[in-house]
């Protein structure tokens, strides 16, 4: 029996190592793709264009505007003389915010009011409109503090909430990103390698053959998994090595715990995998399935849309996703030192999963081809 | 005598169609049997069931002695399959598909060593062994592929119309290793298109339309040929088929490029003289008795069989 699946798994990775395009184009794709994406999020959001419509023309107005410019996120593009302005300025994504100082702005700062100022942002820039919102609402409120009641940040601190960010102290996105990135990474390509185990035997013509081999229909598909895995298991260790080692992410909990569960995981995504590959009759289709699956999972993983924000329904079925699960448990162990006793929802999850997949698999698989 | 195969009113349907209707066929220790007939005719289909890929849909066949069905596994054992598409990986080498062949059989050490040696020798493959096996000719892709079928000396050898596609010369010298074989003892069934192989071997099935029309040897299927073949070469063929058609003596006329063959009851001189007479007009190059061979038997089978159908 392990004789046979070793057979098999031998000339699935001998498959490989004659393949001059796929196993380069995981690595140095998946390598490229991770760095990208360290490089892209590790720059924090600055320099957001801002037009200014300084109704008031006040040294007060002019000490407000001189405030925002000189923060790192707002740069002060562009005085315009109306609100319409901006507008036109927006479309052309020359300014993401707009602020507009009312006139009266700097008398009525100097009798020791504060005045609303208006802020327009541009939501189609959602990412640096919310960025640039926050930072010009607490300028505004710390420059009206000190014009209005002669105080600085430090007189009335006290009085304001006090915020503590736990697991990312700096709240910086690539240690948000890159461990979701490289869970994608790894997956995908198991999935994909999965697919064409037995897809591409069928294409290829070569199926028939193997089905006239004395062997087990679970031997082969086992033998064909065992590729994969190995694949996948590689490419974890090496964008994990990447995420910690090169783009400093923490890893505060404890390795062999992920790398265990790293392991149920593929399994699942595997299984998958060569569910469609039985399913496909063509390499091509495979693909096909494998990509429409991926953005399924995309969606459902919880990384681009929150899932909590979703309806009833979709969250529940989300949690048939089995990625969903391995970011909650990536995240967990990373940056918050759990272990498997908050985290055994999702690891049972990824198991029973990975089951289902396996027996319908088992139950697909068949020792004819017609 | 022993029974190798043995096929009871083996059908299959896909679907709607019916491949093979009520097929029986006994096939011995050491025959080398030919399946023999047009393309869809249903010989892949027979030889996918014999090989335990495939399940009959009603019927059943035994393969030494193990019921195809129920014992797929041990049927798997003593039979090399070759299908007709090149089954072999492309991306490996000559060795590294020989090599995978042997281990999925489990042919190990000094066994292994000494059957790839006599596989090479007889192939003539060695020079080849560090080629992939997508890059032969068409030929040596078959070689192969019945090398690899041959690694475990399975008992019966099932071959897919192991020829189509190869040339004149590499087709003569794959039929020399199959009389090799034949001469050892190896029960060897397989399918073709081309009636010179089924001429050698020593039992044809003809198959037409997914029924068996004939299953003899190649001598006794000739001489269901009623009466004697005639080749005639004319100025104008068209013309002189035209004129022979309704005639009392001929039972059929095949055309064969540039001669029409003649299946008469006899070939007599006396007759011979009366299809001159008859041509009065055609300049006629060539008319004289000539053998029956399997294709006028072949297709004297076919057009028979299409007149009972039209009858």
């Amino acid at each position: 029996m392990i004789g046979h699946i070793i057979t098999i798994a031998w000339k699935e990775l001998l498959h490989l190592r004659k393949d001059r395009f796929l196993i380069p184009v995981f690595v140095i794709g998946g390598i490229l793709e991770l760095s990208l994406i360290a490089w892209a999020t590790g720059q924090p959001i600055d320099n957001i264009p801002m037009a200014v419509v300084d109704l008031d023309q006040s040294p007060q107005s002019e000490a407000l505007i001189d405030a925002l410019d000189a923060s790192d996120t707002l740069t002060h593009k562009q005085t315009v003389s109306s609100v319409d302005k901006v507008y036109d300025l927006m479309q052309r994504n020359d300014a993401v915010l707009g602020v507009v100082i009312p006139e009266g702005y700097g008398a009525a700062v100097t009798a020791g009011e504060r005045p609303s100022v208006r802020l327009i942002s541009n939501g189609a820039e959602a990412v640096q409109a919310t960025e640039a919102e926050r930072t010009a609402q607490d300028i505004i409120f710390r420059q009206g503090m000190r014009d209005a009641y002669h105080m600085e940040p430090a007189d009335y601190e006290s009085e304001l909430p006090k915020v503590t960010v736990k697991y990312n102290e700096d709240l910086k996105r690539g240690w948000y990103t890159l461990p979701a990135e490289s869970g994608f990474i790894f997956y995908i390509f198991t999935v994909i390698l999965a697919s064409l185990a037995i897809s591409r035997e069928r294409e290829r013509g070569t199926y028939e053959q193997l089905l006239v081999m004395p062997y087990r229909s679970i031997e082969v598909i086992l033998g064909k998994a065992l590729a994969p895995m190995l694949v996948g298991t590689s490419l974890f260790l090496a964008m994990m090595g990447l995420t910690v080692f090169a783009f400093g992410v923490p890893f505060r909990g404890s390795f062999i715990l992920l790398l265990v569960i790293a392991l149920l995981y593929l399994m699942a995504e595997m299984n998958k995998g060569v569910l469609m590959s039985i399913g496909s009759r063509t390499q091509l289709q495979a693909m096909l399935l494998v990509f429409v699956l991926a953005i399924v999972d995309m969606i459902f993983s919880g990384y681009a849309v929150a899932v909590d924000t979703m309806p009833p329904a979709i969250r529940t079925l989300s949690n048939f996703v089995p990625i969903r699960h391995w970011l909650i448990i990536v995240r967990g162990v990373m940056l918050k030192d759990v272990g498997l006793s908050v985290l055994w929802p999702h690891v049972a999850a990824i198991l029973a999963i990975g089951v289902v997949y396996a027996t319908i698999t088992a139950s697909q698989y068949r020792r004819h081809t017609d | 005598m022993e029974t190798m195969i043995e096929l009871q009113g083996l059908s299959r349907r896909f679907g709607t169609v019916t491949a093979l209707t009520d097929i029986d066929l006994t096939i011995q220790k050491g025959e080398l049997f030919g399946i023999v007939g047009p393309d869809g005719a249903g010989k892949s289909t027979l030889l996918r069931l014999i090989a335990a890929v495939l399940d009959p849909s009603a019927g059943t066949a035994h393969i030494h002695g193990f019921e195809s069905v129920r014992e797929a596994e041990q049927v798997k054992h003593h039979i090399g399959y070759m299908p007709q598409r090149f089954g072999l990986y492309p991306d490996l080498t000559v060795a590294e598909n020989l090599d995978f062949a042997a281990q999925l059989f489990g042919v190990k050490g000094a066994q292994r060593t000494e059957r790839l040696h006599r596989l090479y020798e007889f192939t003539n493959l060695e020079r080849f062994k560090s080629r992939p096996a997508g890059l032969l000719s068409g030929g040596m892709k078959k070689k192969l592929g019945l090398a690899c079928a041959m690694i475990h000396h399975p008992a019966i050898l099932l071959l897919d119309e192991p020829t189509t596609g190869v040339d004149p010369v590499a087709r003569r010298n794959f039929w020399d290793l199959l009389s090799g074989l034949h001469a050892e003892g190896i029960t060897t069934v397989v399918s073709t298109p081309y009636m010179d192989e089924a001429e050698r071997c020593n039992r044809v099935a003809f198959l037409f339309k997914g029924r068996v029309l004939a299953c003899d040897t190649p001598e006794h299927i000739k001489e269901k040929v009623p009466g004697k073949v005639v080749v005639l070469e004319t100025s104008d063929n068209r013309r002189a088929h035209q004129l022979l058609e309704d005639g009392i003596l001929i039972l059929d006329i095949q055309t064969y490029g540039e001669q029409l063959n003649l299946v008469m009851q006899s070939d007599t001189p006396h007759v011979l003289d009366a299809i001159r007479q008859r041509l009065d007009g055609i300049t006629i190059h060539r008319l004289e008795p000539a053998p029956i061979r399997m294709e006028e038997a072949f297709i004297y089978l076919v057009n028979q069989a299409e007149r009972e159908v039209l009858a």
